[in-house]
């Protein structure tokens, strides 16, 4: 494997998937965590331009319905997942190099990337990846550092694999990507009129019921356009019917989008904030910390109190 | 979740093989595993931190400041992300596989030692019998100054 081993583990929250897709040069996209399916949560998210599905990795299913293997592959990308830990930026860029939606802007980077691998089969795409300098340097920078050597040295238990799929509308029909398989899934056409979002609800809802019932853990989250570029197009639009004809609703709408989009604003900082708690190094600040309890003779104590509670979650976990 | 899950698993693992290879402390008593992510947010650790003097030595450690906000001590310690980075300390202190990178903070020997002995009762005294004699030996300094200043 060689080089493409040293990918990091990357959490599965929207503030890094946000700042993962603005490390790789793309713009005019963000993720969003969904807490519940339904057609009322996507009002305010549309356009959607595809779903994540990530859950632990239990086993091998049946696909639910065809796996492509026909000259579609020519137009749909698809790359296999050759490693593990690249699997959340694996997810995220098939998605996106199937993104054919004009608020989407791929970017110098993955457009070059894209041009470069279109003729690969999925293997070699998923191989190309991987040992893609620029691609795992972006997906590096959104982990924590590894500290110690023990985190290299010790294999990843088979129950901590995560795995991403992700679910896409691409020329007219529905398709389920999963770096796992073989190629795409395909399920079935989007007719005229209809919204893909009504086609993958149920697929999803169904996946979710019983992931459910087995107490698998799993998220789902929405690569969608960016909110403050949707809000800001709603507003010149507002600020252009208004100049021809003033209206109160028109004034308050207005009054409205510039409060969302603070309201954007706070949340990319916050997305920041975390993400440099996420890489920064705390070890100094671990020892220093253990040396001020030290020198008050509050380690101990400290200590203690902790080794009760744990004993008590111990028993609680017995019981 | 992703890395802290791994993290764990390794912790458990760990454990078990220091326990085998010492065959000291950590076979003696069925120590239950600590996680230092939630024990370093208790409001006494807390309080402790942020009093003026050791959130001026700890402030040079925080996360690095964006265009948000600045971390201070007390919104580290409650972080989840600090908690996070907590955790895989003690994961790393219970496997006896981090005498290496305490002793790169200039730690005594027998800290670094007992470090190394995967045994985080052991190591914490070690530190607080450590800091128990610079404690004495540095007000010994502030003495020998006042009585310079004396003079």
């Amino acid at each position: 494997m060689g080089s493409a081993g040293d990918w990091c583990t990357v959490e599965s929250d929207p503030g890094v998937f946000t700042l993962l897709i603005q490390k790789f040069g793309v713009k005019g996209v963000q993720v969003e965590e969904l807490w519940s399916i339904n057609d009322c949560i996507f009002e305010n998210l549309r356009p959607v331009h595809g779903l994540i599905f990530l859950f632990k990795y239990v086993q091998h299913e049946e696909p639910s319905n065809p796996v492509v293997t026909d000259n579609r592959l020519e137009n749909i990308y698809f790359a296999k997942q050759v490693i593990n830990n690249a699997c959340a930026s694996q997810a995220v860029i098939n998605m996106l190099l199937n993104c054919n939606h004009p608020d989407v802007y791929l970017g110098p980077e993955l457009t070059k990337f894209k041009e470069f691998t279109m003729s690969f089969d999925p293997y070699m795409r998923g191989l190309t990846l991987s040992n893609s300098q620029t691609i795992r340097a972006a997906h590096n920078s959104m982990s924590r550092p590894c500290l110690f050597e023990f985190d290299a040295k010790t294999p990843s238990k088979e129950e901590d694999a995560y795995h991403f799929i992700s679910y896409m509308p691409i020329n007219g029909r529905v398709y389920e990507l999963d770096g796992l398989r073989e190629g795409p899934i395909d399920h079935g056409p989007v007719n005229p009129g209809q919204d893909w979002l009504d086609i993958v609800c149920p697929i999803i809802c169904t996946k979710v019921n019983t992931y459910l019932d087995n107490e698998i853990n799993f998220s789902l989250m929405a690569l969608i356009s960016n909110r403050k570029m949707v809000y800001e197009r709603k507003i010149y639009y507002l600020t252009e019917d208004t100049r021809r004809m003033q209206t109160d609703e028109a004034e308050q709408e207005i009054r409205n989008l510039q409060m969302l989009i603070e309201l954007e604003d706070t949340k990319m900082m916050t997305y920041q904030q975390e993400l440099a708690r996420r890489t920064h190094n705390y070890l100094p600040f671990i020892i220093t910390l253990l040396q001020i309890l030290a020198e008050a003779k509050k380690l101990m104590p400290m200590y203690e109190k902790a080794k009760e509670r744990a004993l008590k979650r111990d028993r609680n976990l017995q019981a | 979740p992703e890395g802290e899950a791994a993290a764990g698993g390794a912790a458990a693992g760990g454990a078990a093989a220091g326990g085998a290879a010492t065959g000291g402390a950590a076979a003696g008593g069925a120590a239950p595993r600590v996680d230092l992510g939630a024990a370093l947010g208790t409001p006494d650790v807390v309080a402790a931190a942020s009093e003026p003097a050791n959130a001026q030595r700890l402030a040079p450690h925080v996360a690095p400041p964006t265009s948000g906000a600045a971390d201070d001590v007390r919104t580290t310690l409650l972080s989840p992300q600090f908690a996070q980075a907590a955790n895989q300390f003690s994961s790393a202190l219970t496997s006896g596989q981090i005498g290496s990178v305490v002793s790169q903070f200039g730690l005594p020997a027998d800290v670094t030692a007992a470090a190394n002995t995967g045994d985080m009762q052991a190591f914490f005294k070690a530190l607080e019998n450590a800091s128990s004699g610079s404690e004495a030996s540095k007000s010994q300094d502030d003495k020998k100054k006042d009585k310079q200043d004396d003079k």
